[in-house]
């Protein structure tokens, strides 16, 4: 599908969640101490949020969204629809959307949808829960977007241990007559599928007595089955093949003019990628805030983290028009451009500590 | 966008310029790049970045796993700038 608008849906608060625990890549056994250096300067992470064993993508997202509903003074009662984006649910069923039902107190009279999508999941999910509340007439919606892709990582991979970190994040969304349309642009290239991938443990090749077993794939990457590969390579050649048209169709469709944008917000995949793509696309480097240095790579929770760590107070003070670009595993991507409103609820990304439990 | 096409000095001083410690002039058509000690899957990420800037084209994980020197990557490139 080409690009598309869904008018009279507003965000009117953000809140992003991150584990308290921190890892720090200048304590990684696995490289050399010049190494350590040169890998926190190129792909700009130094620090990453691990969510401990037992804390899942509900905890982060349950810990925002209550969060959420304090600061902006919004009751639970009042949500209309949930839409639950993860790429790493507490469980292979059910989905994480009828979880937080009981957790958050939800109507049940409320939709609950599941969505398995990465990097692009928090403009996909956006799309979804803001098309969904225009076509049936719901009055707020609660979009929740978090993944702890740090268990899925072998600790004995360079290629992604340095990278991913983990984040929550919930969005509430509420039917404005008077704010401007939102404008979409998503797509998916499946030739890309297999270059972030976990291979074992699903339907294709179930988990079996072999999938914890590690191999060595090349000298100091041992990984097993149920490990997350990524072909850095190839994600940043997906990127920018697909990513850098989609956001210039969509600002020529939606008539938006790139210098009439505040701040240009990507999905934080590495410091090599986004700034291929902030150059290819000649934007400012203070109209492209980044969160990679503190917060590292966190899946389809990047946007969100990024929009309240780095823009909290001027979308408190002014309305804010952004571009939201997220793009990684499938291959996807996902482009929307919107106009935040004034005053909104959007604090720095809060800290977890404990699992909420079952 | 594909720009000029480049000869093998100027490449490989583009190569020497994604390193942090490696002099100019001191790399050599014939050399395996995956042989420098400084190779590792990041810094082909740096590479195969400062490529596609500088020569507007892409080269997949699989097409670096098939060269083997600074040669066969400049004859990859002009290739695919003749595309």
């Amino acid at each position: 599908m080409a690009a598309f608008s869904i008018p009279n849906i507003s965000i009117t608060g953000i809140v992003a969640s991150v584990p308290s625990d921190m890892e720090d890549n200048m304590d990684l056994a696995m490289l050399h101490q010049q190494e350590k250096e040169y890998l926190i300067h190129k792909i700009g992470i130094k620090t990453r949020r691990i969510a401990p064993t037992g804390m899942s993508s509900v905890d982060l997202c349950v810990g925002a969204a209550l969060a959420l509903f304090q600061k902006s003074q919004c009751d639970p009662s009042s949500i209309g629809i949930v839409v639950f984006v993860t790429q790493t649910p507490d469980y292979p069923l059910p989905g994480n959307s009828m979880i937080v039902q009981k957790k958050l107190r939800l109507p049940e009279t409320a939709l609950f949808y599941d969505l398995h999508q990465g990097c692009s999941g928090y403009v996909y999910g956006l799309s979804m829960i803001a098309g969904l509340m225009h076509s049936l007439d719901i009055n707020k919606g609660l979009l929740l977007v978090g993944d702890t892709l740090s268990h899925l990582l072998s600790p004995n991979d360079r290629t992604t241990k340095p990278i991913f970190s983990d984040a929550g994040s919930a969005t509430l969304l509420e039917k404005s007559p008077d704010t401007q349309p939102m404008h979409f642009s998503l797509g998916a290239d499946g030739t890309g599928a297999n270059i972030i991938q976990v291979r074992g443990g699903g339907a294709r090749h179930p988990f079996d007595l072999n999938s914890l077993s590690l191999k060595e794939y090349s000298p100091g990457i041992h990984r097993a089955a149920v490990h997350l590969t990524m072909e850095g390579i190839d994600v940043m050649n997906y990127s920018l093949r697909h990513v850098v048209p989609n956001i210039q169709s969509l600002l020529q469709v939606a008539g938006w003019d790139s210098e009439s944008i505040d701040f240009f917000v990507f999905h934080q995949a590495n410091k090599i990628l986004n700034e291929s793509l902030r150059k290819r696309l000649d934007l400012p480097v203070h109209k492209v805030p980044e969160t990679l240095t503190s917060f590292g790579n966190t899946s389809c929770a990047t946007i969100p983290i990024t929009i309240t760590n780095c823009l909290g107070e001027q979308v408190k003070k002014r309305a804010l028009k952004l571009l939201l670009c997220g793009f990684g595993a499938g291959f996807s991507w996902g482009s929307a451009l919107l106009e935040t409103k004034q005053g909104i609820a959007c604090p720095k990304p809060i800290e977890i500590s404990m699992p909420y439990g079952e | 966008m594909k720009k000029e096409l480049p000869d093998i000095q100027s490449f490989i001083a583009i190569l020497e310029d994604q390193f942090d410690d490696i002099a100019p002039g001191s790399l050599q058509p014939g050399a395996q790049f995956r042989e420098l000690q400084q190779w590792n899957s990041l810094q082909a990420l740096v590479i195969v970045s400062s490529l596609n800037w500088n020569y507007g084209i892409t080269i997949s994980a699989n097409e670096l796993r098939n060269s083997n020197t600074i040669h066969d990557l400049f004859l990859l490139v002009t290739q695919k700038m003749h595309e």
